[in-house]
């Protein structure tokens, strides 16, 4: 068996291959094109463990025995899945790996806006003691406030039972239909879309990104949250319309926001998001530890060896592929 | 009935006084001395509602018709509670008021510095995506890590229901005996202090500021700490030993801190703490937000008349006076 490994080559990735499996890195240029000497080195590998290169109709056609891809995460955004059904090869995540942590940094997002925290620690270390004792006057409880959560899958349920723990009231919106013991258990309300963002006191998204949920936060529907709101995204970029974002900042008409994603990641220099009033920015990091991504490496590469060495029905497929045999 | 709201200049205090309610505003000068005009203006007040200025001797003697002291909050350690017992005076606090806002702020600060998250925002804010990434190889998650809960009273049990949900285990200690069904209910599980220090991924404290408290956190359980490990406090100032805690951060003896509040408040520029690594510090506003403000006045109002209006014994009362 031989991995390719579709990832940038930094070291923390690179320090998670474990030797004894032959392996090639490769990685895409900016254009999300492979250059020549990529695919060459590609050749002969049986699998793709792919970071967040693009799998796409043209590597696929230079890599002839390709069995399986395999995402080192969750989302598959980079992934074209209709080109890997077409080989007839499975597409695979690794579904919930970092559903708990996600979970976590949209809390702590939450929590960091609601407790105006960055200005607090800011004005107390520079001993201007009053002013930040007055940020309390924008400071609130999440203890009776409504958060509303677009996506109630894996990690949108781990932090509705964290919410439910804070005391807060949930409400929910789903394209799915969401099990109704698991809505139960987590006291949680359905609401259509557009009456869930008009009543959440904070709005959290955790939609995969698709398209009916690219754009699903455009101008309008930012509009239409609450006056003094809060939206945190730990999702994907290009579901949050981030001009609009910006502009419910500068307005007042949001009182914050905590973004882990954006439409281009990085954000480019100067990107008016990363200067927008009671914002909170973190690199797209949420899903992101040592803990977490060494178990989200393990499981990736088993259920590659699930497919190459053991011959075996790969977890999480992503795309409806028949290889053959089956 | 003439209320004294003992309380340095606050606007949002005055918001709250109802209209009609004959009352007085007055603050101590440096070193909790009160002068003429105030003792003046205590002479013919029934109550004191106390911010965090001192009642001490000083301001009682000049108060004959003293029939209540209120605190705005939960601590009492500014309140002469003898002086008070011996004039057969209720000195009062309020319970429970802020343990949930309290135990979000625990939470925030855990989260903060198990996320890297104010640098991770300065850093993506300022263009170094790269930087802010490699943060993660420091960041942790909660679930499965065991938070070791000093006071398990109102405030540290409402931080250990919200940390359960998050999916971690709880050991506690508290130099009283905790109610069984509490604990159980809490899925807590009590620790000597020693232990917990050694176990805890997370250390917080919830305790009162009492002589028991007074440094419980010094250079000693400093060491016994594990080096990945966390402090919270958003108990009172001087139940850890702010240079102690200095040193064992810079000497990695633990990871990192999140403060609100401080051995002297307002924190001077010479506090030990300022420029420690890896720290994250409030200032002393863990139990205060809009909605608490607003409960803590009426809370405590409420209490007063009490006593003055309805002639019946106050809650909370501190000192013994019944």
């Amino acid at each position: 068996m031989k991995i390719g490994y579709l990832t940038q080559a930094r070291p923390e990735m690179l320090a998670r291959i474990p030797g004894e499996i032959p392996h090639v890195v490769a990685y895409a240029g900016p254009d999300g094109v492979y250059a020549p000497d990529m695919l060459a080195r590609l050749a002969d590998v049986d699998a793709f463990m792919v970071a967040a290169e693009p799998v796409n109709a043209q590597l696929l056609a230079a890599c002839p025995k390709v069995k399986i891809v395999q995402r080192m995460g969750v989302g598959y955004n980079t992934l074209d899945l209709p080109a890997i059904a077409q080989r007839g090869i499975p597409a695979c995540n690794v579904a919930g790996v970092n559903k708990e942590a996600v979970a976590e940094h949209a809390m702590a997002l939450i929590l960091a806006l609601a407790k105006q925290l960055p200005a607090a620690d800011r004005l107390t270390r520079e001993c201007r003691w009053p002013e930040a004792r007055l940020l309390t006057q924008r400071s609130f409880e999440l203890l009776g406030k409504t958060l509303g959560i677009i996506g109630l899958g894996a990690t949108g349920t781990e932090l509705a039972r964290r919410a439910q723990a804070f005391g807060m009231r949930i409400l929910y919106n789903d394209i799915r239909t969401i099990d109704p013991a698991l809505v139960e258990e987590l006291g949680a309300q359905f609401l259509e879309k557009d009456a869930l963002i008009a009543q959440a006191d904070i709005l959290s998204i955790h939609t995969d990104l698709n398209p009916t949920s690219r754009g699903l936060l455009d101008a309008g529907r930012i509009e239409r949250m609450k006056r003094g709101a809060f939206l945190v995204c730990c999702a994907r970029g290009g579901i949050v319309d981030e001009q609009a974002l910006c502009r419910a900042l500068e307005s007042g008409h949001l009182a914050g926001a905590g973004m882990d994603v954006y439409a281009v990641e990085p954000p480019p220099p100067g990107h008016p998001l990363l200067r927008a009033p009671n914002i909170l920015c973190t690199s797209h990091t949420a899903g992101v530890n040592p803990e977490t991504s060494a178990r989200a490496f393990a499981l990736a590469l088993d259920n590659v060896r699930a497919v190459v060495e053991r011959d075996e029905q790969p977890r999480w497929t992503l795309n409806a592929h028949s290889s053959s045999g089956e | 009935m003439k209320i004294a709201f003992l309380a340095k200049a606050r606007p949002d205090l005055a918001a709250l006084i109802p209209k009609g309610l004959a009352h007085v505003i007055l603050q101590a000068g440096p070193g909790g001395v009160w002068d003429d005009a105030a003792r003046d203006a205590v002479a013919d007040v029934d109550a004191f509602v106390v911010s965090m200025e001192p009642v001490n001797a000083q301001i009682l003697a000049a108060a004959p018709r003293l029939k209540i002291v209120q605190r705005l909050g939960v601590g009492y350690e500014t309140l002469d509670l003898a002086a008070l017992a011996e004039r057969g005076i209720p000195a009062c606090n309020i319970e429970g008021v802020n343990k949930e806002a309290v135990a979000e702020h625990g939470m925030t600060l855990i989260l903060a510095l198990a996320k890297q998250l104010l640098e991770a925002d300065r850093s993506t804010r300022s263009g170094r995506w790269l930087d802010a990434r490699l943060l993660t190889q420091r960041t942790w998650e909660l679930k499965g890590k065991t938070l070791g809960i000093f006071g398990l009273g109102n405030t540290g049990s409402e931080l250990a229901k919200r940390a359960r949900a998050f999916g971690m285990s709880v050991v506690y200690n508290d130099i009283r005996a905790i109610d069984p069904t509490r604990v159980q209910r809490l899925g807590a599980r009590y620790l000597e202090k020693d232990a917990l220090l050694a176990t805890a991924d997370i250390v917080s404290l919830n305790v009162d500021l009492n002589e028991t408290s007074r440094h419980l956190i010094n250079a000693a359980a400093l060491k016994r700490m594990q080096p990945h490990a966390l402090l919270v406090c958003c108990a009172r100032g001087g139940v850890l030993d702010e240079r102690a805690l200095r040193h064992a951060l810079e000497a990695g003896w633990i990871a990192g801190a999140g403060i609100d509040v401080f051995e002297t408040e307002p924190i001077l520029p010479d506090n030990p703490l300022l420029g420690a690594p890896n720290t994250v510090l409030t200032s002393h506003v863990a139990g205060v937000t809009d909605e608490t403000t607003r409960r803590i006045f009426d809370w405590a109002l409420d209490n007063v008349r009490t006593v003055l209006e309805r002639g019946e014994k106050p809650r909370w009362v501190r000192n013994g006076v019944h």
